[in-house]
């Protein structure tokens, strides 16, 4: 039986050629890829976990996550001191903001669907509805913003969850399940969507501490034995 | 399988900037209904013309279309008003021994009828021809002709008078504007797919402004609009032309005949709309040059008859084509800018200063709306390199090798 990470790999190798897997970490995958909606080419990441509840422990990010790499959106695309619509701030990079292609309350994507007939088509035409915004101040594609009540920012840190659950067997079977038992703070910068992933060779002190994630206990049990072990 | 879908994919690959300027002339060219209301004007004048108390009555012979209407490549004369010039010819049956000033008074009077007529007020009579102006924006410029004996093709002479200048002498002048016309068409085949997009979106435009007045119906086709990208590049340089004379009022601006005619000779070395204008600017320039190297007027004559000079009237001097050459130095760098722009964002201020802001800023819009009405109806279509395929709007995804995108509500913050 083909597993879901399987189909999208097919589907996207088949459909998306140009988007090359980045990483498969079991749990989640990452590809990047060109698109090119009309005269540019952008360069955009898919962060993609096909299963949030797994092993007694729940994932906290999105199914999907969708950032533009190469150019960089920016904070102020038009020079008018807005914002691009259609967006999730990324507080990890705020030039990079997480596209919003669908509708979370209208069941209008879920993480069994393929991404290379859904997600990707929808980030060409964010990516072109982008450009025409940019050109005249009008979003052409339609969309809504959500009240403030139902606005949610996706939030990070997959090991948190394993941390929550202050259950060595649960964060070594994470491991077991990623093929990594690097640190929480390398989980989470790999879930943010930080590429290349970062190994304990390129990570001081400063970067470790800048990179906590806001759930990340800082009385956290591993990370001392971690460190000692480093 | 429609002729549409034959060419679907070949509308998918279309470049934007292609898609833009064609779609800046669907908004400046004179509509399919404009040009059905030119020819019902023009049939009442020659009716007209012959009614019982006419001092004309029974000399009109033949009243056809010439210059750009006779190759449906009238575009609208200023930049923000749209007016059009429709030239026709009259070919009159006239006693021996009439002189030009007659011949212009009599077309004159005869066309402004007595007081009161429905041509009173509009009419002026001017060196070659009679204007007449109509509310709506529309000029029809009549000019008289006389058939010259033992010719073909309606090979005529047409007269010159200008009476508040007594220096100027009358003339009768030898033309023949629809043999230039079918040896235009015979130089610029239309296109295939291009010709069929251009078609539609006409239609398109058509049908959205008719809308509003609900007064007929837009046919399903309208051949005469299946144009070739080398009619489409005259049309752009003789709106840029428009635009730059503009800005210099009272000089006379280089004759459309001219641009027609260098064109039709370079036309159909190009397969993208954008190198078809910037080709055609440099042939036009490189003509110029020719001439200015050798400290020589250009001189241009109608292929299809050698007694008629296109540049009679224009260059007066050197330095009228001094200053037209460099117009069009500037505007292959402007064409260059635009090649080399990588989004919508920065193309847009290069056509509306090519152009004119209207249709360029209408043409961006719509650019980017059509795509998105079909987004939002769930029938937007993406070929695998994510490019939206605008001018296969409306085709099926599998024609244009493209994938249907479900149909989804763009959300986030704002």
């Amino acid at each position: 039986m083909v597993s879901r990470m399987e189909q999208q790999q097919r589907e996207m190798r088949r459909c998306h050629p140009s988007f090359k897997l980045l990483l498969d970490a079991g749990l989640w995958a990452v590809w990047e890829g060109p698109l090119r909606p009309s005269n540019l080419t952008y360069t955009i990441r898919i962060v993609y976990f096909p299963w949030r509840v797994t092993d007694g422990f729940v994932i906290e990010n999105s199914h999907v996550a969708v950032t533009v790499v190469n150019p960089a959106i920016g904070l102020d695309p038009r020079g008018t001191k807005e914002p691009a619509p259609h967006i999730y701030p990324n507080p990890a990079n705020p030039t990079m903001p997480k596209l919003c292609l669908f509708d979370p309350l209208a069941d209008e994507w879920g993480p069994e669907q393929l991404l290379a007939h859904t997600i990707v088509l929808w980030a060409a035409q964010w990516l072109f509805c982008f450009e025409g915004w940019q050109a005249t101040g009008h979003w052409y594609g339609g969309g809504r913003h959500p009240g403030k009540a139902e606005a949610r920012t996706p939030r990070a840190s997959v090991a948190s969850a394993a941390l929550n659950s202050r259950s060595l067997v649960a964060f070594h079977r994470l491991g077991r399940r990623t093929g990594s038992t690097a640190s929480t703070t390398l989980l989470s910068a790999a879930a943010e969507g930080t590429f290349p992933p970062w190994s304990w060779l390129t990570l001081s002190d400063d970067v470790r501490a800048a990179n906590q994630s806001p759930a990340l206990s800082t009385t956290d049990p591993w990370r001392g034995a971690l460190d000692r072990a480093a | 399988m429609n002729t549409m879908s034959r060419f679907a994919r070949k509308l998918a690959d279309m470049e934007p900037i292609d898609i833009l300027l064609a779609d800046v002339v669907v908004r400046i060219q004179l509509a399919p209904s404009e040009y059905r209301r030119a020819v019902q004007r023009a049939d009442t004048l020659a009716d007209w013309l012959d009614r019982p108390d006419s001092p004309l009555r029974g000399r009109v012979r033949l009243v056809y279309p010439q210059g750009s209407m006779a190759i449906n490549a009238t575009v609208a004369r200023h930049s923000e008003r749209a007016e059009h010039d429709i030239d026709l010819m009259a070919e009159l049956d006239l006693w021996a021994g009439a002189t030009p000033r007659e011949v212009l008074d009599l077309l004159y009077k005869a066309i402004r009828g007595e007081r009161g007529s429905r041509y009173w007020d509009m009419t002026e009579r001017r060196t070659r021809c009679i204007t007449i102006t109509y509310a709506d924006g529309m000029h029809l410029d009549i000019t008289p002709a006389e058939r010259r004996p033992l010719t073909i093709d309606r090979e005529s002479d047409i007269f010159h008078s200008k009476p508040e200048d007594p220096r100027e002498p009358e003339q009768r002048i030898a033309a023949n504007p629809h043999a230039f016309a079918t040896w235009f068409d015979s130089q610029t085949p239309a296109d295939d797919a291009f010709g069929l997009f251009f078609e539609q979106r006409t239609l398109d435009e058509e049908r959205m402004l008719l809308a509003e007045v609900a007064t007929e119906p837009v046919p399903d086709q309208e051949p005469a609009y299946r144009k070739s990208k080398a009619l489409i590049a005259l049309q752009l340089l003789k709106r840029w032309r428009n635009i730059v004379y503009d800005r210099r009022p009272g000089q006379r601006r280089p004759p459309s005949v001219l641009l027609t005619w260098s064109v039709a000779r370079n036309a159909n070395r190009t397969s993208a709309l954008v190198e078809e204008l910037t080709w055609q600017a440099n042939a036009l320039l490189d003509l110029l040059a020719e001439a200015d190297g050798r400290r020589q007027l250009i001189s241009v004559v109608n292929p299809k008859c050698r007694d008629d000079v296109l540049t009679d009237r224009w260059p007066a001097t050197l330095a009228d084509q001094r200053q037209f050459m460099g117009d069009l130095r500037e505007f292959i760098r402007e064409m260059a800018t635009l090649k080399a722009a990588a989004a919508q964002q920065q193309m847009l201020p290069v056509l509306e200063r090519l152009f004119g802001e209207r249709p360029a800023r209408d043409a961006v819009a719509g650019y980017f709306k059509r795509a998105g009405d079909q987004m939002r109806s769930g029938k937007g279509l993406v070929l695998p390199s994510g490019r939206i395929p605008v001018a296969a709007t409306g085709l099926a995804a599998g024609a244009t090798g493209a994938q249907a995108a479900p149909k989804h509500t763009f959300y986030g913050e704002e």
